[in-house]
């Protein structure tokens, strides 16, 4: 499903050229929950980005469903993230002049959809987040785990081959982060949603299928998790 | 990739930002945008208030519609009266009246006082279907067909006692009943009493005095002939094709319009008024877009992160360009309408309260051709403002303008 070889990418700090990431090759197949993790300044929000078309590799190749997403142009990146990726960001970038329910629908209209349908596209997957009652609020309204749950709606109202979540609970606290992770992998499991996930948190990992460790730059291990039960933050250990 | 919401995604957001956005923000940039549009008309407004009074004040009191002169060669038009009562039989012609004009110096006897001028002669009940001097009368009476010895004078040219209140060179205060001595190009003087005072409010034309033709005829001998005729036809528009009527009819004089008599001096005039007007103009335009341009930029700016959220989510940069078009759009269509009604509440408290100006009180008269340039214009203006901020921030990289 993702094909990721030698893949690089270098920044400009000045002068100076900074390499994020050092030819990282690696693959995801569909319907897994996968994880990345690694140090801060690891480069793995880096990787993140660039197999999620938010950003542009300095060399290698990413190939999406068969498609080599590195050789498509700006408008080309755009309508593959609208048609075939779902985002959820850290501070959930919601917009803030649409309702909860516009915010979710707005990729569904626009695909081009009937409004009508986008907003019962949305309302379905509000009501699966557990916002079903907080259609017509206004984001501001919400809580921060309430926010990020309308982005994670928004991320699946187009059904995307792969959703990728940059830290999506580094704003939260660990209720919020629990219930984010649940309805993650009840996702995952339900709807065999492909989901990339960067998190820096270590009681997160027992929620990936497989969590793909980077260090500067390069990918560090790779490590598959037996099938279990979700574990849990510091300090509530329940099993 | 055909395959998407195209520019109705654009109005969806648009609509959305401007009923959620900030009202402060949005009510000053209409405000801002109706304050141009005032300052883009206002001087058209007042130069056609201008302009309608003096084409009014032409017609209504110096040629008529249309005004026939001698040929060329000749200074006196011949035959008069039969020429008179040929226009009067030829459709679409309301009145005629025949002038004759002549130098004269008229004296206050009074006082001494005297003024050049020229003194003009018309048959009293042809002249009121043609002019309006006997609507104005002011003090004393309108001339009668049989009236000998007696003039007519307008307000200005018989002043005040104080010489300070007069606005032109004056007789120093005539009143009706007055007497005055008018010494005639041919020598002759004679003393008539003043029967009526007329004000139209036109400097040039309240400078002015007249007598009956047949009183100018005991003096000058002009007999069966005129300086010029007057003719009123059924509206100022149609006094070119009833110029082309008289014409056809045989007439061989000169025959001109109210327009032609009358645009030159007042030409240059409006012309110059005209120049002041589109340097006001561009001035605005200057101003508007500059308006525009920041209050969208900082719009923009303020918004850079949720351009980013957008374009993260596969919405196409030219949708987001054309929402905040559409917002431009709508602020500037806000903004013309209240400058409109602004300049319609202008034109009302100056229609109550006049203007008075050296011909008469002005009716600011809102000039819609104009307009509709000022119209087209700020849109367009607004939509570049517009256009070059919101292209600039679509255009950076997608998670530079996410981190805001």
């Amino acid at each position: 499903m993702i094909e990721v070889a030698d893949l690089k990418k270098i920044y400009l700090l000045g002068n100076v050229e900074v390499a994020a990431l050092r030819g990282v090759s690696l693959s995801i197949q569909k319907g897994e929950f996968v994880g990345i993790m690694g140090p801060s300044g690891s480069g793995k929000s880096t990787l993140l980005h660039q197999l999620g078309l938010l950003d542009t590799p300095s060399g290698g190749h990413i190939l999406i469903d068969s498609t080599d997403v590195s050789q498509l142009d700006d408008d080309a990146r755009t309508w593959f993230r609208l048609m075939h990726l779902g985002y959820v960001f850290q501070d959930y970038a919601l917009v803030s002049e649409l309702t909860v329910m516009e915010n979710v629908a707005i990729p569904a209209i626009m695909q081009g959809k009937p409004l009508a349908e986008c907003y019962a596209a949305a309302t379905r997957m509000l009501e699966k987040v557990g916002l079903g009652k907080r259609l017509d609020h206004l984001v501001f309204e919400l809580s921060g785990g309430e926010q990020q749950r309308v982005s994670i709606a928004r991320a699946l109202v187009n059904t995307p081959s792969i959703v990728f979540a940059d830290e999506p609970c580094a704003n939260l606290d660990t209720e919020n982060s629990r219930t984010v992770l649940e309805l993650f992998r009840d996702v995952n499991r339900e709807l065999k949603q492909t989901i990339v996930m960067v998190s820096h948190e270590p009681w997160h990992q027992s929620y990936f299928d497989r969590i793909i460790f980077i260090r500067d730059g390069v990918m560090d291990e790779e490590r598959i998790e037996s099938e279990g039960k979700p574990g849990g933050p510091p300090g509530n250990e329940t099993g | 990739m055909e395959n998407n919401g195209g520019y109705g995604v654009s109005l969806y957001l648009a609509v959305r930002a401007i009923r959620r956005g900030n009202r402060s923000t949005l009510t000053l940039t209409i405000l801002i945008i109706a304050l141009v549009m005032v300052l883009m008309n206002f001087l058209g407004m007042i130069i056609s208030g201008v302009v309608t009074l003096y084409n009014d004040q032409m017609i209504d009191y110096q040629y008529g519609h249309v005004a026939i002169e001698p040929r060329d060669k000749e200074i006196v038009i011949a035959d008069a009266d039969a020429l008179v009562k040929r226009l009067k039989q030829i459709p679409g012609i309301t009145g005629v009246s025949a002038h004759t004009g002549t130098a004269a110096t008229i004296t206050n006897i009074k006082n001494g006082k005297l003024q050049s001028k020229s003194l003009t002669a018309f048959n009293p009940e042809d002249e009121q279907s043609v002019t309006k001097y006997q609507m104005v009368i002011t003090d004393g009476d309108y001339l009668s067909k049989g009236d000998t010895g007696q003039i007519l004078i307008g307000t200005l040219l018989a002043g005040n006692e104080d010489e300070s209140q007069d606005k032109l060179p004056s007789l120093g205060g005539i009143k009706v009943g007055d007497r005055v001595e008018v010494a005639y190009s041919n020598g002759v003087v004679k003393t008539y009493r003043v029967k009526g005072i007329y004000e139209s409010l036109g400097a040039l034309i309240d400078s002015s005095a007249f007598v009956t033709r047949s009183e100018m005829d005991s003096i000058m001998h002009s007999g069966d002939t005129a300086t010029e005729i007057l003719v009123r036809g059924s509206s100022a528009d149609d006094a070119p094709a009833l110029k082309y009527t008289i014409m056809s009819y045989g007439v061989e004089e000169k025959v001109k319009t109210w327009n032609e008599k009358g645009k030159g001096i007042m030409g240059d005039a409006i012309s110059s008024f005209t120049l002041i007007k589109n340097i006001m103009t561009f001035v605005s335009l200057i101003v508007a877009s500059v308006v525009v341009f920041i209050v969208t930029y900082i719009n923009i700016i303020n918004r850079k992160k949720q351009i980013g959220i957008l374009k993260a989510i596969g919405i196409r940069k030219q949708i987001i360009v054309g929402s905040y078009l559409i917002q431009v759009l709508f602020q500037c269509a806000c903004g013309i309408l209240v400058g409109i009604l602004m300049l319609n509440a202008i034109s009302f408290v100056l229609t109550v309260n006049k203007l008075r100006f050296p011909m008469g009180y002005i009716t600011p008269a809102v000039d819609y051709s104009s307009l509709a340039v000022s119209i087209v214009l700020l849109c367009i203006v607004s939509l570049v403002s517009g256009y070059i901020p919101a292209r600039q921030v679509v255009n950076e990289e997608i998670l530079n303008a996410m981190r805001g």
